[in-house]
């Protein structure tokens, strides 16, 4: 079920007995935990009716025990029980320990005859529904068959722009289309992220008067907020006065920059291998790599992709050369990291 | 400072404050505990910021001052030594000589500028009688909520009128209520605090080294509450937030009482646990001709049933319940008998003790679907 669906769902009827809230996105995640206490709670009761467990530090034996116990305070109640990814066993997880662990804990009992009145809410908000996570995210929903499960995928760059000019358009945001990009760009498409910030650019009066890149990139600095992706796809693009600004803000947020050439490096050996295989595109790429044994995202198989259209071979094995030389000057002495990776980031951008 | 204290003194109050320092490390200075020798006494302080204790004991002041040491090593120390004086000397560096007959030790302090300040205690609202507030305490602490996120139910209500003390917990499922007369001229109305937990178990600590008549000081201000009994004073940070509304959920009136023998049931209880659930405890009691039926099962393991003869000739019911909440009460409540009141198996049960030990003494607990 797709969060818009769980939200129509709630405004038909009473909520169902048992939910599982997969994936990482936050920003519907939020809108549905708010839509589901607004269906079940007065404000007056949220106070003894929402309660939450975390089973990083509980089990799940004792959140069922305390579903199934009626209340003394709230007639109709809410549990939210967050980290339910921690309930699947360390290491490979095979279906046999997993049920056993979930029958012992009694949820398969009690899924199947919930208490009239109790949403329980199991949220794995770690486990993305793609990549390596894929096989846990199916696995912790056979375990919870019963509950009704909610996807929260995250936002490809493409639907999170779409998202914010819907959003610019619905707050009468003056923002130009370089700063939207700007925005979705910076933020790494983080929905919930580029919520907030439309939220203070809306209170700081971006109706009353129109906003380009620059003078965003200046007033907001958590808009700026550069890491380690970002360079990369600066980077990648061989967009150089971008790769240097991300490089300033990294190294003023104390960034670890062997880390970021780290990435960097593996970033460039995948291109390469990409190109010597013959593929370009980022479903040939995330195919090519999976069947080798590389399981990868859409989204990095995107990124390979925008290097292979920026660096021609030649140019990427100079890349990796340069790569290995920032990484031995960063190691000996020398005054300062930053002027190792500027010079870094000029060559390689030339 | 330097000072000579009687070592059974020394070890009582170190005791007291050892159950109040801070037992993570995460501020150095609170696993300390602050020496103060004036004025023929030695005061000892010990807080985590959440609690606080002060307590005093005679001491020969050879030289007043202070000092901060160790809690846990200091405390295991002195208990090691013989019944007799020991001399603590602390120097400028922070260092203390602890002697005592042949034994001679160094122990590393710490500057006592960083150890936060107690508030002073008020003046006292009520002088409660210390058995009756044990009492009370006693009777309700099994309740608190374990959960640390719920923090308006993490500890116990306390209501103060002038002619009765009430103490009230709860956990969300389960509720326990005492109230008790007694003679509080100096309240005015009411007056409700919310008592840590913590600040309970220390106050029971200190209730339980005082005589019969012992009565404690009470009083609160905006952000503490001060219990002061003799030479100590606790001191316990009130809990913020609205207490639920306890009385709404007492029932007032019930379908079926039963009168059961307390022995007789909680020795039940505990046998039949034993094939309950090992977490959750559920245990099914059912209600038919006569009789009150206790059973559990374990799919695995085997499963067990006890049979009370009771009077009752009303329609079946059948209770899911938590036996560890049922034995709580029994544990805690006192005389012989006590009354099972309850209407059917969705509908809160609830447990007192049959003429009621001169208290007003609630249990109520919800059943859980089993």
């Amino acid at each position: 079920m797709s969060p818009a669906q769980f939200l129509a769902s709630l405004k038909k009827g009473p909520p169902a007995g048992c939910y599982l809230f997969l994936g990482p996105e936050h920003y519907q995640r939020d809108r549905c935990r708010r839509a589901l206490v607004d269906a079940v709670l007065s404000p007056e009761e949220v106070e003894h009716g929402l309660t939450r467990h975390d089973l990083a530090e509980t089990t799940l034996a004792a959140v069922v025990d305390d579903a199934a116990s009626f209340s003394l305070f709230a007639p109709k109640r809410i549990v939210w029980v967050s980290s339910t990814e921690a309930i699947l066993p360390k290491g490979r997880v095979t279906e046999a320990a997993a049920a056993e662990r979930a029958a012992s804990s009694g949820i398969e009992a009690y899924l199947k005859n919930p208490v009239p009145g109790v949403t329980v809410v199991f949220d794995a908000a770690r486990l993305d529904l793609d990549g390596d996570d894929k096989t846990k995210a199916e696995k912790l929903a056979k375990l919870f068959t019963g509950a009704l499960v909610i996807e929260f995928r995250r936002y490809t760059v493409e639907e999170a722009l779409a998202f914010t000019r819907d959003q610019v358009r619905e707050q009468q945001l003056k923002l130009s289309p370089d700063a939207i990009e700007l925005l979705v760009e910076a933020l790494g498409a983080d929905v919930a992220c580029i919520a907030n910030e439309l939220e203070k650019l809306r209170l700081y009066g971006a109706r009353e008067r129109a906003m380009g890149a620059e003078e965003l990139a200046a007033m907001i600095p958590n808009a700026r907020a550069a890491n380690v992706f970002s360079l990369v796809n600066a980077l990648a693009r061989r967009d150089r006065l971008r790769s240097i600004d991300l490089l300033d803000t990294l190294v003023a947020g104390g960034e670890y920059l062997p880390l970021v050439l780290a990435f960097l490096g593996t970033q460039f050996r995948l291109a390469l291998a990409a190109v010597e295989a013959g593929v370009t595109s980022p479903p040939q790429i995330q195919a090519h790599f999976s069947k080798s044994g590389t399981p990868m995202w859409p989204s990095r198989a995107q990124q390979v992709a925008q290097t292979i259209a920026a660096f021609p071979r030649e140019k990427l094995r100079r890349a990796i050369r340069l790569v290995f030389e920032a990484d031995r000057a960063l190691r000996d002495a020398r005054p300062d990291d930053k002027i190792v990776m500027e010079a870094f980031v000029w060559n390689l951008t030339a | 400072m330097e000072f000579i204290v009687n070592k059974a003194d020394l070890a009582r109050e170190l005791n007291l404050a050892q159950g109040v320092v801070e037992k993570k490390t995460t501020i150095l200075i609170l696993s300390n505990v602050l020496l103060e020798a004036a004025d023929g006494q030695l005061t000892v302080t010990a807080t985590d910021l959440e609690l606080g204790v002060r307590c005093t004991c005679p001491a020969r002041v050879v030289r007043p001052g202070s000092g901060t040491l160790p809690a846990k090593r200091f405390l295991d120390y002195v208990r090691l030594l013989p019944d007799a004086e020991v001399t603590v000397k602390v120097q400028e560096n922070h260092w203390a000589n602890i002697t005592c007959g042949r034994s001679k030790t160094r122990l590393a302090g710490m500057s006592r500028e960083s150890y936060p300040e107690l508030p002073d205690m008020p003046e006292a609202l009520a002088a409660i009688p210390a058995s009756l507030l044990g009492g009370l305490i006693a009777r309700t602490i099994f309740a608190i909520a374990m959960e640390e996120t719920r923090f308006t139910i993490n500890g116990s209500l306390l209501v103060l009128k002038p002619d009765s003390v009430t103490m009230v917990s709860t956990d969300g499922h389960r509720l326990a209520m005492v109230e008790a007369p007694a003679e509080l001229p100096g309240v005015v109305g009411l007056y409700k605090a919310l008592v840590p937990k913590k600040a309970m178990l220390e106050l029971v600590k200190m209730i339980s080294e005082s005589g019969p008549e012992a009565k404690i000081e009470f009083s609160g201000d905006d952000n503490h509450l001060f219990f002061r009994l003799g030479d100590r004073v606790l001191t316990g940070r009130k809990l913020s937030g609205n207490f639920p509304d306890y009385e709404r959920v007492l029932p007032k009136d019930h379908q079926y009482t039963l009168t059961l023998n307390r022995e007789e049931l909680r020795g039940s209880i505990d046998r039949v646990a034993q094939f309950a659930d090992e977490r959750s405890k559920s245990i099914r009691v059912g209600i038919e001709d006569n009789e009150l039926r206790l059973f559990s099962s374990l799919s695995d393991m085997g499963e067990s049933e006890e049979v009370i003869s009771v009077e009752y000739t009303g329609a079946p019911v059948d209770i899911g319940f938590n036996a560890a909440y049922l034995s709580d009460f029994l544990r805690a409540v006192g005389g012989t008998e006590i009354e099972f009141h309850f209407r059917n198996g969705e509908s809160a049960g609830e447990l007192r003790p049959q003429g009621g030990e001169g208290l007003n003494y609630r249990y109520v607990v919800m059943p859980m679907r089993i």
